[in-house]
């Protein structure tokens, strides 16, 4: 199989830029807007709530519109934490030390101002090397034998839960519970039905949507049900557009501090199961450590605040690699983002590019292009973000219940799925409450069926030998080697937040 | 003074146990099944078994008693989880209600009921949301979207 060239990449080009793709984009960007700027419910909630109706979008417009979601609403969460002392999605924690002080001596449009420009840079830079390092990794992907994608699949599942779970135990608990679960099923050998307990709607496996809606949708309600609102009333400010511009000129005096938090983000970004949560607070301790002003950190310096936005959509570029290349998706969302291509019948993997390269070209120049648009769409609607916050849980919880078993039913058009998706939901919020990996536990459920059957191959073809081939051996050291990131992420997160 | 009693969060044990309950049921139904079909369950079973080990030992054992939340109990569940268990149950009946009700009636009845349970004290406010959501949903997934979702039949017209 070939690696598409520059034509396929031009066609690609061509493809982004039609009225409708574009559009999407647009609505994407103000969807993860909307979404960033509500405190407890983030992209990954809402992608998931919506990845049943963007069937109808077809792959790659679904896939453009959700990364332009996953730009928005990592920039938008940076609005509450501003103005409210709120984080609107974890990776915002390190932006309340420096937002919210700045809101605190009537700066907050300075604030949200430099936060747009930053989330911007940040993300741009993220996306330019995204869209440089995807094909290169993806040409030697193709080299992937059944060993080799075993491997991958094996060093995803053991990443993302040793680095998302409370402790690793729990983390690689919920990946191996994953792997466990995706046995339910028709198996491709002998087609024997395996654990269906009598359901003929489970001859297939658990089904994928409803799966997901129940452990990234309805399990948030059962947190969400406890606050009457979910930002206290009367704490609403916004101060108008003028100091916006202003505070964009201030990011703009920290070019070096854009462009290192931009590739921190985008090295973090990278490694499955780390996400902005950690990558914010190691650029903050970063920044600090290379700042001719220190001891203004924490106190609303303009450095400290570029130094977490911009690092905060850096990660977007960066998890969408092994995502597109490895069919690994790093994060929650990029998870979400992966079903919503594999619902369209395209598994994302080391011949996705070959088979699919000008949609795939589409999708990623859809990354630079929403991160220039997205400071434009977040001046424009700041306002309106904020009283986004105002709305009570009891008609928010209700609404996304229904939505989420509507979605349910949308995929296969079975009753039995709606059930599926309250049980998953609650299933979820046990998961999350007792500190298990959710990420982890839908990742190994996807990659399941992958990892038996290549399994199966590589015994089938080469014996116990296929796996000691220099490139899974490469693998296999690298997972051995994440089990011991945990520690160091830690440490390195904890040196920030301490600085 | 002796060192500080470590209490059990029964709470723990609910993963392990429904993880469990799943995996006996699980190779029930698979026994006798060809080797080549349930060889990969098994060694996963083989990886689970001592996670699953190392689990119930830090349960049965905790480092520490736990500081972020109160051990499980049913009185101090129902004193805070009431919303969220009426959440649950009202979904329950959701599912139950929409094949015999339709979508849209069912959604109608759970939309107001839990605006209602959950704070909502204006009757008019609660019926007017749900009758626009039930509207944008019947509109949006029934009408433009052609899904087959359960419908009620009322003197030759459905909803």
């Amino acid at each position: 199989m070939e690696f598409p060239g520059i034509d396929v990449m031009w066609s690609g080009l061509g493809l982004l830029f039609q009225p409708h793709v574009l559009l999407w984009l647009g609505v994407g960007l103000c969807a993860g807007f909307i979404v960033g700027a509500i405190p407890g419910f983030n992209d990954t909630n809402f992608l998931a709530m919506i990845l049943p109706f963007t069937i109808y979008l077809g792959a790659m417009q679904a896939v453009i519109f959700m990364m332009a979601c996953f730009a928005g609403s990592q920039a938008a969460g940076s609005i509450p934490a501003i103005l409210l002392n709120i984080p609107g999605t974890p990776s915002n924690a390190p932006t309340c030390l420096e937002g919210f002080p700045l809101t605190r001596r009537g700066l907050a449009g300075q604030a949200l101002g430099c936060s747009f420009v930053s989330s911007g840079v940040g993300g741009f830079l993220s996306a330019i090397l995204c869209c440089t390092l995807t094909p290169i990794v993806g040409f030697y992907a193709l080299k992937f034998g059944p060993a080799e994608m075993f491997m991958a699949a094996l060093f995803g599942m053991t990443a993302v839960g040793s680095l998302t779970g409370k402790s690793v135990l729990k983390g690689l608990f919920s990946s191996a519970l994953g792997l466990f679960a995706a046995c339910v099923g028709t198996e491709t050998e002998l087609a024997y039905t395996r654990g269906a307990f009598g359901f003929y709607e489970l001859y297939e496996g658990f089904p994928l949507i409803p799966v997901l809606l129940g452990l990234f949708g309805f399990a948030v309600l059962f947190s969400l049900v406890q606050e009457e609102f979910l930002v206290e009333k009367g704490r609403h400010t916004f101060t108008g557009y003028g100091p916006i511009i202003q505070g964009m000129r201030e990011a703009l005096r920290y070019p070096g501090g854009l462009i290192r938090a931009g590739v921190t983000g985008f090295i973090i970004g990278i490694i499955p199961g780390t996400g902005g949560a950690i990558a914010t607070w190691v650029s903050y301790g970063q920044a600090k450590q290379w700042s001719k002003t220190p001891e203004k950190f924490g106190t609303g310096h303009y450095e400290g605040l570029v130094s977490t936005d911009a690092c905060n959509n850096g990660v977007t570029g960066g998890a969408l690699i092994p995502t597109l290349t490895l069919g690994i998706p790093g994060s929650g969302t990029t998870l979400v983002v992966m079903a919503a291509i594999m619902i369209n019948g395209i598994r994302p993997g080391p011949t996705f590019f070959a088979e699919f390269g000008k949609e795939a070209y589409a999708i990623l120049f859809s990354l630079p292009i929403s991160n220039l648009l997205m400071f434009v769409v977040g001046v424009a609607i700041a306002g309106l973000l904020v009283r986004v916050t105002a709305i009570p849980t009891r008609f928010l919880v209700p609404i996304i219940g229904v939505f989420c078993i509507a979605g349910g039913f949308a995929w296969r058009e079975m009753v039995f799925d709606m059930s599926l998706v309250v049980i998953f939901g609650v299933f979820g919020a046990l998961l999350s409450r007792y500190g298990y990996s959710v990420p982890a536990f839908l990742l190994s459920m996807l990659l399941g069926p992958l990892a038996e059957t290549n399994f199966h191959w590589a015994i089938t073809i080469g014996g116990i030998n296929t796996f000691f081939s220099p490139i899974a051996m490469f693998i296999f050291l690298l997972t051995i080697s994440v089990l011991l990131l945990p520690p160091v992420l830690r440490k390195m997160a904890r040196r920030g937040q301490e600085r | 003074m002796g060192a500080p009693k470590r209490r059990i969060d029964w709470g723990e044990a609910i993963i392990p146990g429904i993880a469990l309950f799943f995996g006996i049921a699980y190779f029930i139904q698979v026994k006798g099944g060809p080797w080549v079909a349930i060889y990969w369950p098994v060694m996963l079973l083989i990886i689970l078994c001592p996670l699953w080990v190392m689990l119930l030992v830090s349960f049965v054992f905790p480092k520490s008693e736990p500081v972020e939340r109160s051990p499980f109990s049913l009185s101090s569940f129902w004193k805070k989880g009431r919303k969220v268990a009426i959440v649950f149950l009202a979904s329950i009946g959701y599912l139950v209600a929409i094949p015999y009700f339709g979508f849209s009636i069912t959604n109608f009845c759970f939309l107001v009921s839990i605006f209602r349970i959950l704070g909502g004290k204006k009757w008019s406010q609660n019926i007017v949301v749900a009758i626009i959501i039930v509207l944008a949903l019947h509109v949006g997934l029934i009408v433009l979207m052609k899904l087959r979702l359960p419908q009620l039949s009322i003197g030759g017209y459905t909803i």
